[in-house]
């Protein structure tokens, strides 16, 4: 299959750039997202499903409104329709009315949305085209997509590899050129690490300020839906258009809108580094060679680089493990094979609900909602759940007060590039352990960036990673709440 | 062994295999022995997070009116979910005698 990949957008700036000249038709660059998937999805397996006529519908529309319109015009109509004819995917988690929301597992196998999420209300308004829904671990509980009752999605990069997770998908379409941008869920990293994996932008933004409404749940004080995107102004841009107050979910809060000017790079900006938690055991070479060069690229840029210490840090993790699972299983106790979803026949109520959870949720789900319960139950509740809260509280006051003197924490996202499939999916420690950089922006609620790192670029284009597999990995930006605008900034100076 | 799987399946409302409870027990231990290290730390703040963001005002509420638009959350569309209803009500086994 011929591919015409000159009409690929770089950005969505770009794309509109060339609406605007009249060098394409949306329906041309739907069109060629579609072949793209077409091509290829059965290698990688991002796309659980693509919409294409409900898409090319779409294009068709905005195209009928480019032709009544002149240049100038049309500008304006752009303006006001930020995302005008963006081609998207949304991650399996996130409802779309009238289409199939799965969570990727084999519980909610035949579901049905019954309403729209606010996050993909908001981007559809704006005028963007969701091209379909793309692969996760089952209810976003994972770091490789292997926990997804659909199969595993591969890293566009080498296939042998994992695209990590739990948007693995999202990460994966964005990488291979399958969408513009992707919607993902973030619980402990699950943005971030997969962008990292994969070499694209994935926005954590701060907790609240994206409507969860139309989210499946998974841990409700952490989840948050954000970007996966190819650049930074992108990712800002997605970010406006979705964000704000939502009287459907109780815990969003009201955002001021960003000018342009204010995601600038700002002279004088400072950064802290944690350095005892990056320059340790466990953390590879590559990633912290990464960051000292990173380092020394925004002092250039006339950065200023602190050294901080928050000793609570290295706890993240397990107070993480705490929480979630906690929960988490309080939060699916809703899939009983009752009101929707699939339902395994028993004796009497008990033991369908039993054999239903039994029979169609998956391996990890089941390891976390056992490891709540556990947590949860008598006598163990005050050791575990409460301790943790109150060392979360701890931990949240301690990075305030760090963030009111820095405007960004600087970290790897992830301790090491992607790994191969199979390579940890014997020990779920080790996985979990992945997450390290990621859990405490969830746990204190605060917005991060995970950009990739990119020693350097050849006269191709191509991207030299400095990783001896050649895989990419991403460098962790994390502000203070609402700051996402300082977050911007870092990442323009760096990529 | 220090975890009862079988109570803890049960109160999750799990029905497992015999070779899962093998392999959840050593899988939680495995991490119960991790997340154990923040026993050994001291918390001085007494309060509880109540919630992740300090901003005020903090939970959003609104009017309890229907603000369904036409043709949303049909009731019929939701009861069409479940595995088992009749006559527009969701079915379930019998609870009491």
């Amino acid at each position: 299959m011929q591919i015409r990949t000159h009409l690929l957008p770089d950005s969505i700036i770009d794309f509109h750039e060339s609406l605007l000249t009249r060098k394409c038709t949306v329906e041309e660059v739907v069109r060629l997202y579609l072949s793209i998937i077409e091509l290829k999805n059965t290698d990688n397996n991002a796309y659980l499903e693509v919409y294409t006529e409900e898409a090319i519908a779409a294009a068709q529309a905005c195209d009928t409104i480019i032709a009544e319109k002149t240049r100038e015009q049309l500008e304006g109509y752009i303006w006001k329709n930020k995302m005008f004819g963006v081609p998207f995917a949304i991650k399996d988690n996130i409802c779309m009315k009238g289409k199939k929301t799965t969570a990727s597992s084999k519980i909610l196998e035949n579901y049905t949305a019954s309403y729209t999420a606010t996050a993909v209300e908001k981007l559809v308004h704006a005028g963007a085209i969701c091209l379909g829904r793309v692969n996760m671990d089952e209810f976003a509980m994972g770091g490789s997509t292997e926990n997804s009752a659909y199969g595993v999605t591969k890293n566009p990069k080498y296939l042998e590899y994992v695209s990590g997770g739990s948007s693995g998908g999202s990460a994966a379409a964005v990488a291979m050129d399958g969408c513009l941008f992707a919607l993902g869920s973030d619980t402990g990293g699950s943005i971030r690490q997969p962008a990292s994996f994969c070499g694209v932008m994935g926005l954590k933004p701060t907790y609240g300020s994206v409507s969860r409404h139309g989210l499946i749940a998974m841990a409700s004080s952490f989840d948050v839906v954000g970007v996966i995107a190819k650049n930074v102004e992108d990712t800002e841009v997605v970010f406006e258009a979705m964000k704000g107050l939502d009287t459907l979910d109780s815990t969003t809060h009201t955002t001021k809108v960003v000018e342009p000017h204010e995601t600038l790079p700002r002279h004088g900006m400072k950064v802290g580094i944690p350095r005892e938690f990056i320059f340790t055991e466990g953390v590879s070479k590559e990633v912290q060679n990464s960051i000292t060069l990173t380092i020394e690229k925004l002092e250039r840029k006339g950065v200023k680089v602190v050294d901080i210490s928050v000793p609570l840090l290295k706890h993240a993790l397990a107070l993480y493990y705490i929480l979630v699972p906690a929960e988490v299983s309080s939060n699916m106790a809703r899939f009983d094979g009752v009101r929707y979803g699939k339902q395994a026949d028993g004796k009497d109520l008990l033991e369908t609900y039993m054999k239903t959870r039994g029979e169609f949720l998956g391996k990890e789900v089941k390891r976390r909602i056992m490891l709540g319960t556990y947590i949860l139950s008598e006598g163990y509740h005050d050791a575990y759940y409460k301790k943790a809260m109150a060392l979360r509280e701890e931990l949240t006051k301690d990075l305030k007060k760090i963030l009111a003197e820095v405007d960004a924490i600087i970290t790897p996202t992830t301790p090491d590039t992607a790994f191969k499939i199979g390579e940890k999916n014997t020990d779920p420690l080790a996985l979990y352990l992945a997450d390290i950089f990621t859990v405490t922006a969830n746990l204190a609620g605060l917005p991060a960036l995970s950009v990739p790192f990119v020693q350097s670029v050849d006269s191709e284009g191509t991207p030299n990673y400095a990783t001896a597999n050649g895989l990419p990995l991403g460098i962790q930006f994390m502000a203070n709440t609402d700051r996402e605008t300082d977050l911007f900034a870092l990442g323009k100076m760096i990529y | 062994m220090r975890i009862d799987t079988h109570n803890i399946a049960n109160l999750a409302r799990i029905s497992l295999t015999e070779d899962e409870h093998v392999s959840y027990n050593t899988d939680i231990e495995s991490i119960l022995s991790f997340i154990d290290t923040i026993q050994s730390l001291s918390v001085s703040s007494s309060d509880e997070t109540t919630h992740s963001v300090g901003l005020a005002p903090v939970g959003v509420s609104r009017a309890d009116v229907v603000t369904a638009r036409e043709g949303e959350y049909a009731p019929t569309e939701i009861v069409a979910q479940a595995p088992n209803s009749e006559d527009n009500a969701v079915k379930v086994k019998k609870i009491l005698n």
